[in-house]
């Protein structure tokens, strides 16, 4: 069983570092956004498996940290893509 | 209650949530931690962003009858973009259109917005500032011409606005 | 152990859906022509496959008879289905707000060549 996990890490793996040619080729700057946050996902289910791989729980609170800092890094990069800042509102229109 | 209060107690809960412990001395910590967090996150986008989004049992109830049909579409989505991907002349026909689905609450905004990208064929771009006119990417013609008809929208009316 | 058995198989056939869609939207990230529709690939395959592997190992977890780590992976897949869209829809927003312009078909550009 947990060799299976180990394959199913390892095809994780491949898939994130070919979502960072898309984060490397761009063109656009939004383009490279989406790029780091999908490897962002893969990386957490990753950390989840990696928890049940070794059979520790810390793991999974790495993982639910991890989740929120990839949506939130994600957010302030498109607010920052549209505003030019991070402290401001968005722009309502 | 006010609003920052309210954040502050979602953020306990969900400490507790994750030490798994009622411990006074964790609580106390998480309590400290979770003020803190609130006012920084105040500061940082303003009161009016901070404010957690309300929903009442009954939403949550029905929301959860509304997963079922969630998830067969989610499927649905996936084996669209799978057929459309994995098919070499790469058959897409990509347009955006503007839809009116009009909405009094901003959780049933939230979930609309997020629903229509889910399901097969669209992703909601833009939302305009009256909250009812979305902006939909849509990857073929077909779905383009479904969307009007609003067969999300009217699921989505039911399970927030209750009518 | 018959029910073991059942639960691991279950594992198997949630994680295999999950990589396959993890799979499709890796093609469909490095093949789709403009951002928008690559970010179609993206949200869906992304929210599926780790939705479907997490479910999976949720249900590893529990018959290993670790309840509260498999309900912390699900908190981890409502996580996770909540906040992919929202983060492409800001994304999609901030592009789209920026002045990208959607890719369409040449013929529908009224003939014009590329």
């Amino acid at each position: 069983m947990e060799s299976s996990l180990w394959g199913v890490g390892i095809f994780l793996l491949v898939n994130a570092f070919l979502c960072l040619y898309r984060a490397f080729r761009g063109p656009t700057v939004a383009d490279r956004i989406l790029g780091v946050n999908i490897i962002g996902t893969k990386t957490l289910v990753m950390l989840v498996l990696l928890a049940f791989v070794f059979r520790s729980r810390f793991y999974l609170d790495v993982a639910v940290v991890y989740g929120l800092l990839n949506f939130v890094v994600t957010l302030a990069a498109a607010r920052f893509l549209e505003t030019g800042r991070l402290k401001e509102e968005w722009k309502r229109c | 209650m006010n609003r920052p209060y309210l954040l502050v107690v979602m953020l306990l809960v969900f400490w507790v949530v994750l030490t798994e412990s009622l411990s006074p001395a964790e609580v106390a910590l998480g309590l400290v931690t979770a003020i803190v967090i609130a006012l920084g996150v105040s500061r940082l986008v303003g009161e009016e962003e901070a404010r957690p989004l309300l929903v009442t049992p009954r939403q949550v109830a029905r929301f959860l009858l509304y997963m079922p049909y969630l998830v067969k579409e989610i499927v649905a989505a996936n084996i669209h973009v799978a057929e459309t991907v994995l098919d070499p002349r790469l058959p897409i026909d990509p347009i955006i259109i503007e839809c009116h689905y009009p909405l009094a609450h901003d959780v049933s905004v939230v979930g609309l917005a997020n629903s229509i990208t889910l399901t097969p064929g669209t992703l909601t771009v833009d939302v305009d500032k009256n909250k009812d006119t979305f902006r939909i990417h849509c990857l073929g013609r077909e779905v383009a011409e479904a969307m009007p008809e609003g067969e999300l929208y009217h699921h989505i009316r039911h399970v927030f606005e209750e009518d | 152990m018959l029910i073991e058995a059942i639960l691991q198989a279950v594992t198997a056939v949630l994680v295999a859906v999950g990589l396959f869609f993890f799979l499709v939207g890796t093609v469909g990230v490095l093949r789709l022509p403009d951002f928008y529709s690559r970010t179609h690939a993206a949200t869906k395959c992304d929210t599926l496959g780790a939705g479907s592997i997490l479910l999976g190992l949720a249900v590893l977890g529990a018959s290993r008879g670790d309840y509260t780590d498999g309900l912390k992976v699900l908190v981890i897949a409502v996580l996770v289905l909540l906040s992919s869209p929202t983060a492409a829809h800001a994304l999609a927003r901030a592009a789209f707000r920026t002045g990208l312009e959607p890719y369409t078909l040449p013929e529908a550009r009224g003939g014009e060549d590329r």
